[in-house]
């Protein structure tokens, strides 16, 4: 190296001296910045090994709720009980009343997922459960089975033909089950859950929401739980099972008929709103009443008076009409039914009509409890001729947009020809597509 | 370990280097005299350095300099002025009266282009295709934001605004699509700072239901922050387009890395310049809407509410459009520079006050910028430069775009027949239920807000200390860095009395986010020049960076709030969200520069990058690069022909960069979103699952060219091909729902790209009074995804219905698909957002070096977009072509899209600018010659679109910056054509 020409004192940094603090500094600044852990944790949200059982419990009956709007509202269009007029997205005149469903769509895709990541949470509970009491555990896993059970059924209840997965994989080849193989993996899961609430004690390790008041313990959630299995063996069309499942659910022929298991709602932070409520009076709302709900009804039908509102102008786009505003939640906090005694009520006549052995005086007096809470007159004691009609009718009407009950039932009675159809083409779907994301090289 | 490692060894370094050297005294050397332009006139500010040793300074106001050098008998001085030629003088004795006469660089062959964390060279030997433009290139017409003023000006820089709103929300490409769900933006360094270019969101789309608050796709088209950036306060612009080039900047570099240099200030001079523009604008498409004719036909359409509506307006059409989207927009902007200094001490200062108003009433953009550049020379071995950048930006968004609502004025309007008449009667606006609407859009722009206000501190500084100078070597020691601060506050209020509002079930909705971001980072570089005696001349770098990211973002929001209120505690309920975004990253860097007797230049660099956004965030990951190129033309054979081809190089180039995920891509977490229930906290899975593997994605790009000017400059043509192979690609890979998670992010492709880039400059015309430059630059590219190690799947977009983008082995990654099958019912291919080829034309003529007239033109053929808009309208019945929209819709319902994926080609006039200026002898008798020069001009911007495209513009993004999944049109803000008078003056 050839000797330095320059190298001079000058100020400041040419000082030998301020130059070794110079570089102490620098060293410093970069000890300083290595020190900092690049492998933090989420900044954000806690991990699943912190969550306590009840936040995963909450997260289990919170999630439930999600995406609860667009399957009440794409059922509800289906089984033609209400329409949703809204122009920002073609699909709710279009392809959702042509019964042409996109699958890869997030009318489907939404619902879908969120019951999915519904069961994953209940698999996160039941996870938890392990280092929990041998009642306690019991009590959970009756809890989430019950609660996984009922998830998978809402999205049957879409996919129904095209089958659901059962088997929970990263794997996106796992086959789907087929319609009955899924129901009675259903059924199974909620005779298993019914099985473990029996061992589950007096408490769960958790509190239920005010939603489940009445089946908050695991010996009154059985009843929650049957209520369910009824309602599964009647979509199979086994009534004796659900005659056995009815006796030990929450049904009560003297009870109110609103009694029930439900998703309750809250304005506070991080919670949400009942999902189909809009002010009956705004100048304008996109939920609406199908005309024939009102058309067919019977004249003093309170059902009619207290579901639907007559609004001063009619709505109307890309062909449907409606002037009827729906108002079966009361309030934006009003709770969602899960599934209540009128239902129940309901079910037990259709085992007395369609069981194997009929009972048409036990079926239309139980038809008639309901009428009279309707204000509707007895009605005669039916026959293998009508029975049918007059039950489906009342199910129509006490059901009315509580999650696609009219469709559900005409799909499974063989009666979706018979919807009503507004415009030439359009047809109730029988069955939604196996979702894209599910189904490998689609 | 390592980590301590090598800072022990940096510091070692440094220790090594101090004391090692003592000094020897000798004779000084003293020389002086003038220097000039190739017109006489002289140059103040001209920078004077001596080669080997500390010896310099800087010419006066005269012109007139004088340079010392101590302990020496011979000297080698270098000359230099930005736009000018440096000028070499060997001096071997002490003289006076030495004049110099400087070259102007019209075609920038001495230009220093960037090639290390603190190197660069002069484009002549330069390796690598970069592009730069200068101020008075970039600014050719006014534009409100930098990146706006890049379009059209280099080949394969692809400039492309996703929504006309006032304040920009601008995507910028280089070279194409080079991820598949990485980040798609290329990196900013303003001064050796990396800036932040985020886009953050306003939580609008809590209102529009879009989406939710805290979407991973989020619909709220928000600018991003490098719109906050002063265009009038850049010197230079750098683009670094492909990885063998950007590969200095290692992982966070695959989008390319474009470099701003902002203007410093000049010795022994003090230059003040203030510019004055006054424009407007107007929209630059409409879309029309349906005519009826008849009350019949109203009545078909709507029934009675039609026939009663028919009635009231008596028949007449009503251009809700031309309201809506009908306002000229008054366009006022004023800028102040001052630059001057001594020979130790330089500044700037720039000052802009900017103000429009957008041509949806009650929209507009403001922005306040301040800065000041100091450079200072500490002592003969140490400089400074310190740079602050103080900035106020805001902007009323309006409400446009996808919704779910009804509310944004597109979807409104989309859905409103022409006979109806939705002006307020005596300050009452009539409720508009035709049709399903939900919404009168008038009185949503009247009295929806839409806010975004930002206060940004940007600080960026350099320490260049010489350890050791001594002939032929040199130890340099560069310090870089900064803080990048700014906080963004967004209101977004819908209040109670309105249509819309009366419909929520909880009427009075307000969003009050706050975010505060900073970013900081230092480099650390050691510098090593070696420079023979035959011409060999050896730079060595060796760096370390490290840089945080941080960001807390809130969003508040208020619903059932009172009338007249936006306060967030006068509603009656409050939802809260909060989210922090932390990045840690460091990196180090070697680089070797070899220049073989200016004709043979080689380079080979590796740097090695960790980031906390890695599944493991102390792994170092390398990314090398390497490149030659090689001056044919100072070969001897060459000589024949130097008189036709003055220069030809020809260039290699291969480097490789990454790029990351997005920070939270590692974590497997539980949200309590939407899960609080009956007063408790509900944990949920997140819909993404973590991956603990994650590494950054890496492009390897191998690039070729030439550059070679022709008869004596007056031809220009450079061509570059390049070819990039991305690999690790990071998707965002869908798991199946029923696993329980959506999707997770992971390695799981390999991306092969190709293209090619063709510059032709040409100077067709260079006389004393006349000048005419004429540029066209080509950039054709081609992808295909070779790899994919996860099942195909589709994203972007909605839905198959309204088409999207698939990602699958074999295909383009911006392929688009929709219900269109073939006969054995698989799906074909329905469009690509990429297009045929991008074609830039510029063109400057000046006369009598006071005449100016320059202009702009940006073609893209082909590029496909999916095209919701004209879905929207045809869907509510209000297409203006109403016949064939029914056709349209009918083949929709058949099962085929193709209709409503439209080909997005354009043709734009960019810019357009005509302008006198007057120089200080024209002035001299003015005002007592106080002027230095003064200029009047008219100018435009986008004036001019040609395109087939049915929508606003084929330049639309509604889901903001995204590298799959851009071209998709949701009836966004309108874009905008803008005129200026310009009046500049300085003194």
């Amino acid at each position: 190296m050839k000797t330095p020409l320059i190298f001079r004192n000058g100020f400041p940094l040419g000082n030998p001296i301020y130059q070794h603090c110079l570089v102490a500094i620098i060293a410093l600044v970069v000890l300083l910045a290595s020190c900092q852990d690049p492998n933090f944790p989420d900044p954000n949200n806690p991990s699943p090994s912190t969550a306590s059982i009840q936040n995963l419990a909450s997260g289990v009956m919170g999630s439930s709720r999600t995406s609860l709007a667009f399957y009440t509202q794409i059922t509800s269009i289906f089984g033609r009980e209400a329409y949703y007029l809204d122009g920002a997205d073609p699909a709710w005149t279009g392809n959702l009343v042509t019964g042409q469903v996109d699958a890869n769509g997030a009318f489907l895709l939404q619902p879908w997922n969120a019951r999915y990541a519904t069961i994953g949470n209940c698999r996160n509970l039941i996870s938890a459960a392990a280092g929990l009491s041998a009642s306690d555990k019991a009590a959970t896993e009756g809890f989430s089975n019950t609660m996984l059970a009922y998830s998978l059924l809402l999205n049957l209840n879409l996919t129904y033909d095209n089958g659901i997965k059962i088997i929970f994989s990263e794997d996106i080849a796992t086959p789907f089950a087929s319609r009955a193989d899924a129901f009675t993996d259903i059924a199974k899961r909620l005779d298993d859950a019914y099985a473990a609430l029996q061992q589950g004690g007096n408490t769960f390790p958790f509190a239920l929401t005010k939603g489940y008041a009445g089946l908050n313990t695991p010996a009154t959630f059985a009843r929650f739980n049957r209520a369910i299995r009824a309602r599964v063996a009647a979509y199979i069309g086994d009534y004796a099972t659900v005659s056995t499942a009815l006796s030990a659910s929450f049904l009560s022929e003297t009870g109110d008929l609103a009694t029930g298991a439900y998703h309750v709602y809250s304005t506070t932070s991080g919670d949400v709103l009942n999902p189909i409520y809009e002010p009956p009076t705004a100048p304008s709302v996109k939920f609406l009443a199908h005309p024939s709900f009102i058309a067919d009804a019977e004249t003093g039908d309170l059902r009619v008076a207290s579901k639907v509102v007559k609004r001063a102008t009619s709505v109307s786009l890309g062909g449907l009409s409606s002037q009827y505003g729906i108002t079966v939640a009361k309030s934006n906090i009003d709770p969602f039914p899960i599934i209540r005694n009128e239902e129940l009520i309901l079910l037990k006549a259709e085992v007395a009509f369609l069981g194997s052995s009929p009972n048409y005086s036990e079926g239309t007096r139980l038809l008639n409890i309901v009428r009279k809470a309707a204000g509707l007159s007895d009605l005669p004691t039916l026959t293998a001729a009508n029975a049918l009609n007059a039950l489906i009718k009342e199910r129509r009407y006490s059901l009315f947009v509580e999650g696609g009950h009219r469709w559900i039932d005409a799909r499974r009675f063989n009666r979706l020809g018979s919807l009503p159809i507004d415009r030439t083409g359009d047809a109730p779907p029988t069955s939604l597509p196996r979702p894209v994301p599910e189904v490998p090289g689609s | 370990m390592s980590k301590w490692r090598l800072s022990v060894a940096l510091t070692t370094v440094f220790l090594c280097f101090i004391g090692a050297f003592a000094p020897i005294f000798a004779q000084d050397l003293t020389v002086s005299g003038s220097v000039l332009d190739d017109r006489g006139k002289a140059i103040a500010g001209v920078s004077i350095k001596a080669k080997g040793v500390q010896a310099g300074g800087f010419s006066d106001k005269k012109g007139l300099w004088r340079v010392s050098i101590p302990n020496s008998k011979a000297a080698t001085l270098v000359f230099s002025y930005i736009g000018f030629k440096p000028f070499e003088l060997k001096v071997t004795e002490s003289k006076s009266d030495i004049a110099i006469r400087m070259e102007e660089d019209v075609l920038k062959t001495a230009e220093i282009v960037v090639t290390g964390l603190a190197t660069g060279i002069a484009r002549t030997s330069l390796p690598n295709a970069i592009a730069s433009v200068s101020a008075s290139e970039l600014l050719a017409a006014p534009a409100s934001t930098m990146d706006q003023a890049l379009a059209g000006k280099f080949a394969g820089v692809n400039i492309s605004q996703n929504t006309g709103a006032p304040g920009g929300g601008i995507s910028v490409t280089l070279r194409g699509i080079s991820s598949i769900i990485g980040r798609s933006q290329p990196l900013y360094v303003v001064d050796g700072l990396i800036v932040n270019n985020d886009a953050v969101q306003s939580g609008i789309d809590g209102i529009t239901k879009s989406t939710g608050v805290g979407s991973s796709r989020p619909q709220g088209q928000p600018s991003n922050r490098i719109a906050d950036l002063n265009p009038n306060d850049i010197e230079d612009i750098q683009v670094l387009k492909g990885a063998s080039a950007a590969a200095l900047y290692g992982a966070k570099a695959s989008n390319g890395v474009i470099i701003v240099t902002t203007k410093k200030g000049r010795a022994n001079t003090t230059e003040i310049d203030f510019t004055q523009q006054i424009g407007a604008s107007s929209v630059l498409k409409t879309i029309g809407s349906r005519v009826f004719t008849s009350e019949a036909e109203a009545k078909s359409f709507a029934g009675d509410l039609g026939v009663t509506l028919w009635r009231k307006n008596n028949g007449q059409f009503f251009d809700l459009e031309k309201e809506l989207y009908g306002n000229t927009g008054l366009i006022t902007e004023s800028s102040l520079s001052v630059r001057g200094g001594s020979d130790k001490t330089q500044f700037f200062v720039g000052g802009l006050a900017h103000n429009e108003t957008g041509i949806i009433k009650g929209t507009g953009y403001s922005k306040y910028s301040l800065r000041s550049n100091i450079n200072q020379e500490i002592s003969e071995n140490v400089r400074f430069e310190a740079g602050l950048n103080v900035i106020r930006s805001e902007s009323d968004r309006g409400v446009t775009g996808n919704d779910n609502t009804g509310l944004t004025l597109g979807v409104a309007l989309s859905q409103t027949p022409s006979f109806v008449d939705l002006r307020p009667v005596n300050g009452v606006y009539p409720a508009n239920t035709i049709n399903g609407n939900t919404s009168n859009p008038i009185e949503t722009r009247d009295k929806f807000k839409n806010n975004e206000t930002i206060y940004r501190f940007i600080a960026s500084s350099k320490l260049f200390w010489d350890i050791f100078k001594i002939e032929g070597q040199s130890l340099t020691f560069v310090a870089q860095g900064g803080a990048d601060y700014f906080t963004q506050r967004n209101k977004v209020i819908s209040p109670a009395n309105t249509q819309f509002e009366q419909g929520q079930s909880q009427p009075g909705q307000a969003i009050n986010a706050e975010s505060g971001n900073i970013n900081s980072n230092l480099y650390l570089n050691l510098l090593h020049v070696l420079e023979t005696e035959n011409q060999l001349s050896f730079k060595t770098t060796l760096g370390y960076q490290f840089e945080n990211t941080y960001r807390n973002e809130t969003v508040i929001t208020t619903r059932g709030l009172i009338p007249g209120q936006d306060n967030i505690n006068r509603g009656s309920s409050i939802e809260g969200y909060q989210f922090i975004t932390k990045q840690i990253d460091k990196g180090f860097f070697f680089q070797e520069e070899v220049d073989i007797k200016n004709l043979l230049f080689l380079t080979a660099g590796v740097r090695g990058d960790a980031s906390s956004v890695n599944g493991d965030g102390n792994q170092y990951y390398l990314f090398p690069k390497g490149a030659a190129s090689l001056r044919l033309s100072q070969l001897d054979f060459w000589k024949d022909i130097s008189s036709t081809i003055s220069e030809f190089k020809l260039r290699a180039a291969y480097g490789q960069t990454g790029n990351y995920a997005v920070p939270t891509a590692r974590f497997t977490s539980l949200t309590s979103l939407n899960s609080v229930i009956d007063g408790n906290v509900g944990l949920v899975n997140q819909a993404q699952k973590g991956n603990a593997l994650l590494r950054p994605e890496r492009t390897g790009e191998l690039e070729f060219g030439f550059d070679s000017y022709w008869l004596e400059g007056r031809l220009r043509l450079n061509a570059s091909y390049y070819t990039q192979t991305v690999t690790d690609l990071v998707l965002q890979r869908q798991l199946p729902p029923s696993s329980g998670y959506t999707s997770q992010y992971d390695n799981v492709g390999t991306m092969q790209k190709q293209g090619f880039e063709i510059e032709l400059g040409l100077n067709p015309v260079r006389t004393e009074s006349v000048n005419w430059n004429f540029n066209v630059n080509f950039h054709k590219y081609d992808a295909v995804l070779t790899e994919l190690k996860v099942p195909a799947f589709y994203t972007g977009g909605f839905s198959l219905a309204y088409g999207q983008y698939r990602v699958e082995q074999g295909i383009s990654p911006l392929a688009m698909y929709g219900l269109d099958k073939d006969a054995s019912g698989k799906r074909i291919q329905i469009g690509s957002e990429i297009p045929n080829f991008q074609i830039g034309v510029n063109s400057s003529l000046t006369i009598a070096r006071s005449f100016n007239f320059r202009f702009n033109v940006d073609w893209k053929n082909g590029g496909s977009v999916i095209n919701l808009a004209k879905l929207l309208y045809d869907a509510n019945g209000l297409s203006p072509d109403y016949q064939a929209s029914i056709d349209r819709l009918s083949l929709l319902s058949k099962g085929t899209n193709t209709k409503f994926v439209d080909d997005g080609s354009y043709v734009k006039l960019r810019e357009v600018a005509l302008d006198y200026t007057f120089d200080r002898a024209a002035l001299s008798g003015f005002l007592g010659g106080i002027f230095r020069s003064l200029r009047l001009g008219v100018s435009g911007r986008n004036l001019i679109m040609l395109t087939p495209y049915w929508g606003y513009d084929p330049e639309v993004s509604n889901f903001g910056n995204l590298s799959v999944g851009r071209s998709v049109d949701v009836l966004g803000f309108p874009s905008a054509r803008s005129y200026y008078f310009t009046l500049a003056f300085g003194l």
